[in-house]
């Protein structure tokens, strides 16, 4: 009995690594509009935003020492029924206990893939 | 059947019938049970922090880009003739193509065209001032559908600005500027000429092109 508990208590000490967390958030400042499926890398953070709206905070959770973190933005822009895909040319650095706020605006240097 | 202890067991936690045997090992005092099964619990349930709620999570595959079956106004047709008079009678212009034709829709960029090309060499043309004419009526023909004002786009703000004018004549009054259009001498320079046609389009519903005139256009020497 007394291995079984040895065992679980190091199964317990081993598993509960170190996190690192930060915090992303991402604002629409493009006119005119919709910035649909937001993705930063993999991290989808949010799904739509109207013209000036912020995103609710995404929460990054990873191993300690994968941070810092940085991506391009992809998303949809949409206005009404057409849409095109694109990802910023410009990757947002996140640091570990850090807060990123990723503003899109008008002058915000973009690429379509499939123009590349 | 569960013994007595593994009933009082199951009875804390969860409803366990009693033909069920939970846990149950005659080798296990019943504290040190409930201690493994809080200890592997908190094992399990611990170190998931990596997977907190987010409301903004969503399926990127759900997100499938699809294109609207509305039928939308797409192009603009029209003809230009341009001509020039010699002793009071009109003589229209022979040149391969006309080029840089400027549309404007509401005093809003539309886009700068090309008329489609003249096969010259088969015209029976003769020199009248500046330009090679012809009697009979030539007509260019301009297919005038939307341009983006650059053809690479680099900033977000470039790529709304396509968004929001991209197809956007939506059933309705318009007017329709040719502003200018580009035009070769028999000396093969070319000349500007601005030709002030202004005409009204009305665009109705489920129409994708409209063909707006033909335009005779007096060249001046």
């Amino acid at each position: 009995m007394k291995y079984i508990l040895y065992f679980l208590f190091l199964l317990l000490a081993f598993s509960c690594q170190q996190y690192d967390e930060g915090k992303v958030y991402i604002q629409n400042k493009v006119h005119n509009v919709k910035l649909e499926s937001i993705n930063w890398g993999d991290y989808p953070l949010a799904y739509s935003l109207i013209p000036g709206e912020t995103s609710g905070v995404y929460n990054i959770v990873d191993k300690e020492g994968t941070f810092p973190k940085s991506y391009v933005v992809s998303f949809y822009m949409v206005r009404g029924d057409k849409r095109v895909y694109l990802k910023t040319e410009q990757a947002y650095q996140l640091n570990a206990d850090e807060d990123l706020t990723i503003v899109i605006t008008d002058s915000t240097v973009v690429v379509n893939p499939l123009l590349y | 059947m569960g013994s007595p202890e593994a009933g009082l067991f199951a009875s804390k936690f969860s409803y366990v019938p009693d033909n069920i045997c939970i846990f149950e090992s005659q080798f296990i005092p019943f504290k040190m049970k409930r201690l493994l099964i809080i200890l592997t619990a908190a094992s399990f349930f611990s170190c998931s922090k990596e997977s907190d709620y987010s409301p903004n999570t969503y399926s990127s595959e759900s997100t499938i880009y699809s294109d609207s079956d509305k039928v939308a106004f797409r192009q603009m047709l029209f003809m230009l003739s341009p001509y020039t008079k010699v002793s009071g009678e009109k003589k229209y212009v022979v040149a391969p193509v006309i080029s840089n034709i400027v549309v404007k829709v509401n005093d809003r960029n539309w886009g700068t065209f090309q008329s489609m090309q003249i096969d010259s060499a088969h015209v029976a043309k003769s020199l009248a001032g500046e330009y090679y004419t012809t009697d009979a009526i030539l007509k260019y023909s301009v297919i005038a559908g939307f341009q983006a004002e650059k053809d690479t786009l680099t900033l977000a703000g470039e790529y709304a600005d396509l968004l929001n004018n991209y197809l956007t004549l939506t059933p309705g009054m318009y007017i329709i500027d040719i502003k200018s259009f580009d035009i070769t001498r028999a000396n093969g320079q070319t000349e500007t000429v601005y030709p002030l046609i202004s005409v009204p389009l009305e665009v109705e519903k489920d129409v994708s092109s409209a063909f707006i005139g033909e335009f005779e256009v007096e060249l001046l020497d």
